[in-house]
């Protein structure tokens, strides 16, 4: 299997959504963003896995990248509805079942992350809907009994145009079904776009503003149970005996069983299950007992060993030895939780030979596959169902909670009822996948000329394909994996076959292949691998997160040092023309860089190559003696051509309050094995009033379309810092940087007063 | 154990649950209103927010004992003759991402509206810095608020 346009994917939409799954068979309402799907009716025209259109003239899109606030039920359903030529409101959003089918050939399975949605997605469904098209204009032409020529499909009719006749695209849906897909059909030209490029409204907005879309949390599945589990207080500790005292008495407590991840109390209700948590004693191995400031030491004793060189050019020695101003560094950066608003949960329905899953999932194939490793079922019997998703940012690629609320569901099979797991705050804050934490020192020179003659950067952190590898190898394997998946499979291979993984290009992404390395003398970055035992994941913008802060701030440094401003130190190393360039141009226009800011207002830059995407930002920021607010932030992208330019917009407004959370406040402790946030007062996260005024410019392009739901994230923290930086003096080399320039500034008043 | 009675968006509702069940888990579960969301447990994201007597109350910190006899107002009772302007001005300006906070959102801006109707950007600050979003959709909100207000009159 590799193509997957709708001339290679002829699997039929009623086979794939219709009927797939026990949801229809039940007569349960599909509890995604969508409406409910009406039973598979014959006649309907299902010319691929995507669209469907019935007899009754409804047009219904099977969506295989998850909506997770990202814009994909509107995107997407956009693309279909342009090439279809119908008004994207028409169009019926259903969350596609996990299929071959939808594999995201950027991914190598079916599965929604790494900005790849509208990149993956773009000529595919385009096709899809053209080749729809087509075909029911040449149903039309025989209903008709005229010639195809004189046959327009248009805003959902075709229309015989010397007779004026019309039918809808529902009245001949069932004569197109008949017909042989054509090949090669005719996508339209851009210039007669009608939706694509222009803002259309989101079509999941409304039920996300009366209340009836439909999250995990808030399936309804009849006679369903509802549990919590109890899990141990340390990372990785193991129930050694638990006692459920009274729990079992309590009125709607069903029953306290022991699943692998601790103890689950099943009740009739969630607050009758979490009533009754005080009353079961769990006995716990010790677990883990790591710390972050031990791990922070291992990391500084980890970065003076031996690493991978992952990028080089030129030599090293010879370039410092060239420079003018030669700076050295250390930066550091926490681990993070996703912190999804909606908690993790899940709800399993497991009968003799099959079952049902409701899941906010970001990876369809690998909530299956969970399943499958736990139940022994065959894929196709393993029924699950995308719900509406409170938030994914990576954590929703990780399955822990499918597996756990699986496991739930095997310990009280005998019931014979579903069961619903839902999470705490403090379980969620406490049980994350983490941003890894992560040191890097780096070294850099500039010559006599203002260009840098040498790089050299070395990369602590823990990598994330090497954790994650092992549960994703069995769903890539048959499909084969593109890019960096490919290396989860490499990954995989070491640790069975007992040989050194190989890089995870996710630790060092925006290092190794920042955006200025081509104009440096020399440059040299290497990577240090570490384990630490505390589980990570791929958290919005992944590995760049943190190295652009980095990167962007040394580059800061750099600019300093040798005396150059630092927007004109950064374009003197980005090649004239370049995409890079320009999104960094842009923004300095509209920020007016050559104006100075307002009284008591400084000014930070960040640039990212981030996901395909070029993004800049340029942040003015308040500082009032120790106090420092973020005002303003204007932000230029060039991620392609644009879909929808208010999505893309709300992406980077988006990605800068995710990321201006990171770099103020943000931090994820461990003590003795312990994650000490458990809650929002503890892991806090951007708030409206510290939300800066944002300004969004899209660079034109014709380019392939590529991602915005990560980009926005990364340059914010440096352009803050180095904002920061501007206004004080303090150089901060540490997030969050509210607590790193407190600490800052109390040593500087200290170290003025020891002066006196 | 007594019933305890309370209204829920005009109707009369008779609940069999412990008089400290949190309110917002009577709603979600025992009145099947999913619309009020569960976030944090400990009234620090706002988004179970909705209106007893037409105050906003976080529903989770709330106790179903606190309200018998009360009016509850939650977000699938707010525009019972079509959409409140709020929900509307939230749409003209595509303010949803994930959408999960979103009910807390608009049930707090309500409520805001109804004290302030013409609220200056430091009125909505006071207001909605307790409502969190993790997507950021903080400045469509902010703008929503004073289309909602244009849209209302500047009357409560």
């Amino acid at each position: 299997m590799s193509a997957r346009g709708p001339e290679a994917t002829r699997r039929d939409f009623l086979k794939v959504v219709g009927l797939a799954g026990g949801t229809f068979a039940l007569g349960l309402e599909l509890p995604g963003c969508s409406p409910k799907m009406p039973m598979a009716a014959g006649g309907d025209f299902a010319p691929n896995a995507w669209i469907r259109i019935t007899q009754t003239n409804r047009f219904l899109f099977a969506l295989d990248r998850v909506e997770m606030g990202q814009g994909t039920t509107t995107s997407h359903a956009t693309l279909v509805a342009e090439e279809l030529d119908v008004d994207p409101s028409r169009i019926e959003v259903v969350a596609a079942p996990p299929d071959r089918a939808y594999d995201n050939p950027e991914l190598g399975f079916q599965a929604t992350g790494g900005s790849t949605s509208l990149k993956s997605s773009f000529m595919p469904l385009r096709r899809a809907g053209a080749t729809t098209r087509e075909m029911l204009r040449r149903a039309a032409s025989v209903a008709f009994g005229a010639p195809l020529a004189e046959c327009v499909a248009a805003d959902g009719e075709v229309r015989h145009v010397p007779s004026g006749r019309k039918k809808t695209y529902g009245e001949v849906a069932q004569l197109a079904s008949t017909l042989p897909i054509p090949e090669n059909v005719a996508l339209k030209d851009p210039a007669t776009f009608r939706f694509v490029g222009k803002r259309v409204n989101r079509l999941d907005a409304r039920a996300k503003v009366d209340g009836s879309a439909v999250y995990g949390i808030d399936v309804k599945v009849p006679h369903a149970l509802v549990a919590i589990v109890i899990r141990s207080p340390t990372i990785g500790g193991k129930l050694v005996s638990f006692d459920p005292g009274s729990a079992k008495t309590r009125p709607g407590v069903v029953d306290v069983v022991r699943v692998p991840s601790g103890v689950a109390i099943v009740a009739e209700s969630y607050y009758r299950a979490r009533a009754a948590e005080k009353d079961v004693t769990c006995t716990w191995d010790a677990g883990a007992t790591m710390s972050t400031e031990v791990l922070r030491k291992a990391y500084a004793e980890r970065l003076e060993r031996s690493a991978d060189v992952v990028a080089s050019h030129g030599s090293i020695g010879s370039g410092m030895a060239k420079a003018r101003h030669v700076l050295e560094a250390r930066y550091e950066a926490p681990y993070l939780a996703h912190a999804t608003l909606e908690p993790q949960n899940t709800t399993v329905h497991v009968r003799e030979n099959d079952c049902d899953i409701w899941a906010p999932t970001q990876a369809p194939a690998l909530t299956v596959e969970a399943a499958r490793r736990i139940l022994g079922f065959s894929r196709a019997n393993i029924h699950v169902h995308t719900t509406c998703i409170g938030g994914g940012f990576g954590r929703r690629l990780a399955q822990d909670f499918v597996v756990e609320a699986v496991h739930v569901a095997v310990a009280i099979r005998a019931l014979g009822r579903p069961v619903k797991v839902v999470w705490s705050r403090e379980d969620d804050t406490t049980n994350d996948p983490y941003r890894p934490m992560s040191l890097h020192s780096v070294k850099g020179g500039v010559g006599e000329d203002g260009k840098i003659s040498a790089w050299s950067q070395r990369v602590v952190t823990q990598s994330i394909v090497g954790q994650v590898g092992r549960e994703w190898a069995p769903v890539l394997l048959p499909n084969g994996a593109p890019g960096i998946m490919k290396l989860a499979i490499g990954h995989t291979a070491g640790a069975l076959f007992g040989t050194n993984a190989t890089t995870d290009p996710s630790s060092h992404e925006g290092v190794s292949d920042m955006t200025y390395e081509a104009a440096f003398g020399a440059f040299r970055v290497e990577y240090a691998p570490v384990e630490s035992g505390v589980p990570v994941g791929f958290w919005r913008s992944v590995g760049h997160s943190e190295n652009a802060f980095i990167v962007e701030s040394f580059i800061d440094e750099l600019a300093h040092a040798a005396g150059r401003d630092p927007l004109e130190f950064r374009l003197a190393h980005l090649a004239k023309g370049s995409r890079a360039r320009a999104v960094l141009e842009l923004a300095a226009e509209k920020i007016g860089w050559k104006t100075a800011p307002a009284k008591g207002i400084f000014r930070g830059i960040g640039l990212t190559h981030a996901f395909s995407t070029f993004c800049a930002e340029i942040a003015e920021v308040a500082v009032d003696g120790h106090a420092v607010s973020v005002k303003r932030v204007v932000a230029a992208v060039d991620c392609g051509a644009v879909v929808n330019p208010d999505i893309v917009t709300a992406q980077i407004e988006g990605g800068i309050c995710f990321g201006l959370g990171a770099a103020l406040k943000q931090a994820i402790t461990i003590e003795h094995g312990r994650v000490k946030e458990t809650n929002f007062h503890q892991f806090p996260l951007l708030r409206m009033n510290e939300m800066p005024k944002v300004e969004v410019f899209i660079v034109p392009s014709k380019e392939d379309p590529t991602g915005v739901g990560e980009p926005g994230v990364p340059p914010i923290a440096p352009a803050v810092a180095n904002a920061i930086f501007a206004g004080t003096g303090v150089r901060l080399r540490r997030v969050p940087l509210l607590p790193a320039l407190a600490e800052a500034l109390a040593a500087r008043s200290g170290g003025a007063k020891e002066r006196r | 154990m007594p019933n305890i009675s309370f209204f829920v968006n005009g109707r009369a509702v008779s609940i069999d649950a412990p008089e400290d069940t949190p309110l917002l888990w009577i709603l979600r579960e025992e009145l099947g209103l999913t619309g009020t969301k569960f976030g944090c447990g400990m009234a620090l994201c706002g988004a179970c927010t909705v209106h007893v007597e037409d105050l906003p109350v976080r529903a989770c910190m709330a106790r179903l004992g606190e309200v018998a006899g009360k009016r509850v107002l939650t977000i699938e009772g707010l525009g019972q003759n079509g959409l409140h302007p709020v929900q509307e001005a939230w749409l003209e300006e595509n303010v949803p991402q994930c959408g999960y906070c979103q009910s807390g959102q608009i049930m707090g801006t309500v409520a805001l509206l109804r004290k302030k109707p013409k609220p200056t950007d430091e009125d909505i600050d006071a207001v909605l810095s307790s409502h969190l979003c993790r997507c950021g959709t903080y400045c469509r909100i902010r703008r929503a608020v004073h289309r909602a207000a244009e849209k209302m009159g500047g009357t409560p």
